[in-house]
């Protein structure tokens, strides 16, 4: 029974990672703006796309074009959040999420179809010499870019982490975050800040999708799973918590793992979402959450 | 004179807030602005700050127009606000609220040595730099805040009700910051409703009533003046 559940929990201790490195740019961006971000996963698809493109279209490994990838998702997620999230938050003189959550649905939408048009349903991947080397570990078998890609996103965790908690645009980040009228009475350009976040977000994306675009498939509509698992994760830790992120990317790329050893894999997501409907019952601001007024 | 309001008018939707108020503030000096709740006086401040609008008149600060400078920019003039209520951001700790204090460009270069001139002023706020500020008691956050807004390297303090809800010896204990803070040649404005005090340090002093300025003129005038206790009363 516990060599049985070894492999599993291997498995999805590793994907966890990539999930709460995922996950955190969602957390980031609802933590400081309050925005919901529901083309997250969507966003992620792109970057997927873009990797794979570039491996198929020119042999670059993802693995050297990541941080070419990461600059470029900079980039969109500046844009996106001047071009349209920022004018939208600066017509409401009462900030209802309504519109946004219908601007970024709206996106989700687009982007889908987007990739449909230009690349057709077909799932892509980026079959990289690595991406079939294995580490043999007792009885274990370790998958090697899936295990790189947990490294990497611990490392980048670890970094985030620090930025956030010692920089001054850090700082300026969670001011933003728990009082926005105070924050500009101390000099930070709240517009700016929201742009350096969600650019942060999209930076993470294009990291997780450099690196999982080696081993998983990318399709059009993968996105909204992803962004849906990325909600559960930050609800299970806490709004804006980064080792929250990290621990509930792993509580669910364990669960989803292990309960697909007793169920076929499409019903894991089920328990995922029994388990998030009973923290919102339970404690609703998530693990590591604070406790809102 | 670094401070001129000439005539300001803001609205909330239909509701006049402010109605030509008009109000000079000379270097070094502390104004007081009395008035009851709901007179307009944070709305005043605010208006300097940049969160409100006027929609008439001019705010001139050093010789220059401030009011359709956004409000995160006027911080960078030197116009600092401590706001009502303290404001402090409650899951910072006491030494990160002050950093965020000095985030401006006209205040971060040098900012260790004016945190440790801010900690020389508000002596209490030395064995606490590591708080979460929203764990301290009232009169601990108010000096936080006070010490936040010094942080900012200000010309111009504008302070709103720093001694609301607080202890008689702590509202003596911050009214003496005040007086140092004064000596160091940084103007201040005063929105208070302890009336006596107020009066006691500042020179001139304006009342609002219902968004007017209904009396005005030097303290020492106001204090013997028998309509201030009317007005600040609503009688």
């Amino acid at each position: 029974m516990l060599s049985q559940l070894a492999q599993p929990l291997l498995s999805g201790t590793l994907m966890g990672g990539v999930y709460g490195l995922i996950a955190l740019g969602l957390s980031l961006v609802f933590g400081v703006m309050r925005v919901s971000n529901f083309a997250h996963g969507d966003l992620l698809m792109i970057a997927m796309y873009i990797s794979v493109a570039l491996w198929e279209g020119f042999g670059i490994s993802p693995y050297v074009s990541i941080f070419g990838v990461a600059i470029f998702m900079f980039f969109v997620g500046v844009f996106i959040q001047k071009a349209a999230i920022t004018p939208i938050l600066k017509s409401e003189k009462e900030r209802s999420p309504l519109r946004l959550i219908l601007f970024t649905v709206g996106l989700s939408i687009f982007l889908q179809n987007l990739v449909l048009m230009i690349k057709g349903g077909a799932p892509v991947t980026a079959t990289v010499p690595l991406s079939t080397q294995t580490l043999p570990v007792g009885d274990l078998i370790v998958s090697i870019p899936r295990l790189l890609a947990f490294v990497l996103s611990i490392v980048i965790t670890v970094i985030l982490w620090f930025f956030i908690s010692k920089t001054d645009t850090g700082r300026a980040m969670r001011a933003v975050s728990q009082d926005r009228e105070t924050s500009l009475l101390m000099g930070i350009n709240e517009y700016k800040t929201y742009a350096i976040a969600f650019g942060i977000g999209t930076v993470l994306l294009g990291l997780a999708a450099s690196m999982v675009s080696t081993f998983l498939y990318a399709f059009p509509t993968m996105g909204s799973s992803y962004t849906l698992r990325s909600y559960v994760i930050v609800a299970l830790g806490g709004i804006g918590s980064i080792p929250g992120a990290m621990i509930g990317g792993l509580v669910v790329g364990i669960i989803e793992s292990i309960s697909a050893q007793f169920m076929p894999a499409s019903y894991s997501e089920v328990v995922i979402f029994i388990i998030f409907i009973l923290v919102l019952v339970i404690k609703p601001s998530g693990m590591f959450g604070k406790e809102r007024k | 004179m670094p401070l001129e309001i000439n005539n300001i008018n803001v609205y909330y939707d239909d509701f006049h807030v402010l109605n030509d108020v008009s109000i000079t503030a000379e270097d070094g000096e502390c104004i007081a602005l009395l008035g009851s709740n709901g007179a307009g006086k944070t709305t005043l401040i605010n208006t300097v700050s940049g969160l409100n609008k006027t929609t008439t008149g001019d705010i001139i600060f050093n010789g220059k127009s401030v009011k359709d400078i956004p409000a995160h920019e006027v911080v960078e003039l030197g116009i600092i606000q401590v706001p009502e209520g303290r404001r402090l951001f409650p899951n910072l700790s006491v030494r990160e609220n002050l950093l965020v204090g000095a985030y401006s460009k006209r205040a971060r270069e040098g900012r260790e040595e004016r945190m440790a001139y801010v900690l020389d002023m508000i002596p209490a706020l030395k064995n606490k730099l590591s708080r979460a500020a929203g764990s301290m008691s009232g009169g601990e956050q108010q000096m936080c805040a006070i010490g936040r807004g010094l942080m900012s390297k200000p010309e111009l303090l504008m302070m709103d009700e720093p001694s609301l809800g607080l202890a008689p010896k702590i509202v003596e204990e911050m009214f003496e910051i005040i007086e140092k803070i004064m000596k160091t040649g940084t103007s201040i404005l005063l929105v208070e409703q302890n009336v006596n005090m107020s009066l006691e340090i500042s020179k001139h002093a304006y009342v609002l009533e219902s968004g007017r300025i209904s009396l005005s003129g030097t303290a020492k005038e106001l204090e013997s003046n028998p309509k201030l206790r009317e007005s600040y009363l609503g009688i």
